[in-house]
């Protein structure tokens, strides 16, 4: 029997293959585990194992008769802010605590076209906003080898970094946005957290299709093939490493892991370059400014008018002022409040409008580093107290801003013995060479080599 | 003190599409409430607008006919604000880069033609309609209309009376409705109008302006302008403090109350919407459409009056209507004699419009049925004097003409030998006439050639008639 909390995608696929189990089999095995561990972890909303022993049934069907892909048959898990029909998405709001979608999103009608098994909803913060950090739990207790989530500032990367966890964030547009409640519409993408930066490019390969309903996707328009370069040499690849992801917002533990890890990737042939990203200093700050602007804008639909929780009162103001402060939590509102404030007449020339002036900076700094760089290196997500402001992650954030693909792989653990994690910034659509990289450390990585205790 | 009044239009016309603006539900007027809507335009987390590419080709339309630059990079903004006939709280418009700008129309009032100039012109949806009469308790919301593709053409501040206001109003409807961009249906709020009215000396800075919402016939606009004047000249002259405000008008008593003030007014929070991409136009996606406008007012009136020979006012009256102007010329398609088209369109066919037999939106009969009609009736293939007989029935039997022919009879059918007989019969009937056309008294010639017309109808054509009693007569 196939030990499920370590399984990869490609090995169950090896196993339903090989007929050492059935995908009805597999599907019971992870449902055990989840009820046995889900009371005490909380990380899915709910359970569907009827509906997923309907879908692996399916799935197995498809299998015997010789048809269907790498995801055919197994199990996956999908965040609560990406809309599932029939089941319950509440996107980890009050106001939309009853929801239940009347359609897929598009990634999720890709997935089960694929003949995927979907066992459950990965709880998330309020429409997706800080992480995803249920999903990471759900992925790394062995819930699913692969879970199907959402990123707007890094929510992907930092869940793949704290739970020693692999995920990718891919280029804005790779991933259809329709069906996945929006957060702030011009950074949201969906991609996959695994345990390989392999099984990422099998969901990627699946779900990186233009959907006409999401105007601003444009899917897989070069038909790569995300795993064909997965366990290719990465001789004479540039790998840049800006300085200012090294500073003083980087605690030792972490700088001394990413460096370690960038040594290794010299070992099998990478060139490393020395570089500077100027102004990513203001990241948070922008980032914090335009995806507030945006949530407020994006959440104004929940007046307690259409759907979601109605409030009370004599007037349509008094209503709506009951519903929303009711129905959303105080992190919400203070992006809410915040948003309305640099979108106002007054502020919009000081605030939304220099943050976009250094969004484009900071794309325009990116694109200048991967000119001659295959890709930048850096921590995943600074830890030391003082880096976090406003609530965002200047590591994340940045590649977020730019717009390019970023995948998160562990490189060591830290004292207390957390992981750490480093990430892999590519060029717009370049999301096979990081995976390439990131597949080729994770072929060296042996945790006990990189122990920096 | 002499006050002139500075008169500005926004006009919303919704566009003629088959779909909303950005979601696929139809677009058609009406319907069960809430039946012509979708998760997209009843904003259900997770849907996105798509723009409709028909909806960008209309403006465009618009801009051209308008004689406006168009923009070849256009996008898209948000315009914030709470209101439960905006599911998503925002609607889509352009604040910062239209599709259109610069363009003028002229105009023709009592004291010559004015050149209007036209600010910008863009491209935006509209929201649902409440109905707040059903109880005191609460209202209802109707989404059909929520996601309509409106444009809305803003003025520069060039108009001064009601009457130029109206004629500009006229003139750039009657264009929308012959570039097929808007039915120009004011009744429906196909086409709405705000006006922006201020009063000062001649030569003087602009006064304090008022902006009346939502006026829905030329009309009421005409009356709220003149109000307007009449209040804000009051006003003026007795030292009375004006604001900036948003008024209504009221239909039933003709004055214009204050909706909001200036410091109530609403801070929209406009930004660039994220989910939809910048529209790029290339020069000849643009000719594609500029080609595809249909002939406007001007060029029909100087066609009709000039290589038809139709006179001034018969022309006017024909391009008054656009669905009159096509029937007319999808009529010459099948006859081409616009002379005679056009006599009986705007005889015949007018009276029975005016009498409430037809509907022109939904005629009973195409235009080629009428043109085959006049055709017939020019041809001598029936009497003309029989066509009126005809097209009754095409009418109350919706016959084509041939069938309507058939079964009246009407057919001429040039039976040579029964003329013969006839006119035999004629000439021994009235031997004094015959004697005196034979003496060279020709006037009586009318009356032989009535008598035997009155025994032959339909048999023959009245040439064949005229030919056979000249000989017999000789």
């Amino acid at each position: 029997m196939t030990d499920i909390t370590n399984a990869t995608v490609k090995t169950l696929h090896s196993s339903l293959k090989k007929r050492e189990i059935s995908a009805e089999e597999l599907c019971t095995e992870y449902l055990e585990l989840i009820e046995a561990m889900n009371p005490d972890l909380k990380a899915l909303t709910d359970v569907i194992g009827e509906e997923a022993l309907c879908a692996a049934k399916n799935a197995q069907l498809r299998l015997d008769k010789g048809e269907g892909g790498t995801l055919t048959g197994i199990p996956a898990i999908v965040n609560d802010n990406i809309l599932t029909e029939g089941l319950v998405t509440s996107c980890g709001s009050k106001m939309l605590e009853n929801f239940i979608p009347p359609y897929n999103a598009g990634a999720v009608e890709r997935l089960e076209d694929a003949g995927y098994v979907l066992l459950g909803k990965a709880c998330v913060d309020e429409f997706g906003l800080g992480g995803s950090p249920r999903s990471g739990i759900a992925v790394s207790s062995g819930f699913s080898p692969y879970s199907l989530s959402s990123d707007t500032g890094g929510s992907i990367r930092r869940a793949s970094n704290f739970y020693g966890l692999t995920g990718l964030r891919p280029t804005y547009g790779r991933v259809s946005r329709y069906g996945l409640a929006a957060f702030a519409g011009s950074f949201d993408q969906i991609g996959p957290i695994a345990r390989t930066a392999e099984d990422c490019a099998f969901v990627l390969n699946t779900i990186a299709v233009r959907d006409p309903r999401d105007a601003t996707s444009f899917g897989n328009p070069d038909g790569s093939d995300f795993t064909e370069k997965i366990g290719t040499s990465i001789k004479g690849m540039k790998i840049a490493i800006p300085k200012e992801f090294f500073g003083d917002n980087i605690s030792d533990e972490t700088k001394n892991a990413v460096l370690k890890a960038s040594k290794e990737l010299e070992k099998q042939g990478a060139i490393l370059i020395d570089s500077s990203l100027e102004i990513i200093e203001y990241t948070a700050e922008v980032f914090f400014i335009i995806s507030s602007a945006e949530a407020s804008s994006n959440l104004s639909r929940f007046d307690g008018v259409n759907f979601g929780l109605r409030g009370e009162g004599q007037t349509y103001f008094e209503q709506i002022v009951d519903s929303r402060n009711r129905g959303f939590g105080d992190e919400i509102k203070l992006r809410i409040l915040f948003g309305n404030f640099v979108l106002s007449a007054q502020n919009y020339d000081d605030y939304f409008k220099k943050a976009k002036a250094l969004r484009r900076k900071i794309k325009a700094s990116y694109d200048e580093v991967l000119k001659t760089a295959d890709a930048i290196l850096a921590p995943s997500v600074s830890d030391s107290a003082h880096s976090q402001m406003f609530f965002a992650d200047f590591c994340t954030v940045s590649s977020s801003l730019a717009g390019l693909p970023c995948v998160s792989t562990p490189c060591g653990y830290k004292a207390t013995g957390l992981p750490i994690g480093m990430s892999l910034t590519g060029r717009r659509l370049g999301e096979s060479t990081v995976l390439q990289i990131a597949d080729c450390f994770e072929r060296v990585f042996a945790p006990e080599l990189f122990d920096v205790r | 003190m002499k006050l002139i009044p500075t008169i500005g239009l926004e006009i919303h016309a919704e566009l003629m599409t088959n779909s909303k603006v950005f979601c696929s539900c139809s677009a058609e007027y009406g319907g069960t409430p809430n039946s012509r809507c979708c998760p997209g335009c009843s904003a259900f987390p997770g849907t996105l607008p798509v723009l409709n590419r028909k909806a960008a080709e209309l403006i465009i339309k618009a801009g051209a006919v308008l004689n406006c630059e168009i923009s070849r990079t256009t996008t898209w903004d948000r315009k914030n604000y709470f209101y439960p006939d905006l599911p998503r709280a925002y609607q889509i418009s352009q604040l910062y880069s239209p599709v259109c700008r610069n363009g003028h129309v002229i105009i023709k009032t009592s004291d010559g033609e004015k050149r209007i100039g036209i600010k910008q012109i863009h491209l935006e949806e509209d929201a649902g309609k409440l109905i707040h009469d059903r109880s005191p308790k609460y209202s209802l919301a109707d989404y059909n209309r929520s996601g309509m593709g409106l444009i809305e053409i803003v003025t520069d501040p060039d108009l001064h009376t009601a009457e130029e206001a109206c004629a500009f109003v006229e003139k750039v409807r009657s264009m929308l409705q012959y570039a097929d961009i808007c039915n120009g249906k004011m009744e429906q709020g196909s086409l709405r109008c705000d006006v922006n009215i201020s009063l000062a000396p001649e030569g003087a800075p602009l006064g304090v302006r008022a902006e009346i919402k939502n006026l829905n016939s030329v009309r009421s606009i005409s009356r709220a302008v003149e109000y307007e004047i009449y209040r804000q000249t009051r006003a003026i002259e007795n030292n009375e403090p004006l604001f900036q405000q948003t008024r209504r008008f009221s239909d039933t008593d003709g004055e214009t109350y204050a909706m909001r003030t200036k410091e109530n007014a609403h801070d929209y929070r406009y930004f660039p919407d994220p989910d939809i991409p910048a529209l790029v136009l290339r020069d000849a996606e643009l000719d594609a459409i500029f080609a595809s406008i249909p002939k406007m007012p001007e060029e029909r009136f100087t066609q009709y009056t000039g290589e038809y020979g139709i006179t001034a006012s018969d022309a006017e009256i024909l391009i008054g209507n656009k669905i009159l102007s096509d029937f007319f010329e999808n009529a010459l398609k099948e006859y081409d004699n616009p002379k005679a088209v056009c006599a009986f369109i705007l005889t015949e066919l007018l009276r029975r419009v005016n009498l409430g037999e037809i509907e022109l939106e939904n005629p009973p009969f195409s235009a080629s049925d009428l043109g085959r009609l006049v055709k017939y009736g020019y041809t001598d293939k029936i009497s003309r004097g029989d066509m009126k007989e005809i097209l009754r029935a095409m009418i109350e039997k919706r016959k084509t003409p041939e069938e309507a022919c058939d079964e009246g009879g009407f057919w001429i059918k040039e039976d040579l030998k029964l003329v013969e007989s006839v006119i035999d019969k004629v000439i021994e009937n009235n031997p004094n006439p015959v004697a005196q056309y034979r003496n060279g008294e020709q006037k009586v010639f009318g009356f032989l050639m009535g008598q035997a017309s009155k025994e032959l109808k339909g048999a023959a054509t009245p040439a064949a008639i005229k030919q056979m009693l000249e000989s017999k007569l000789k």
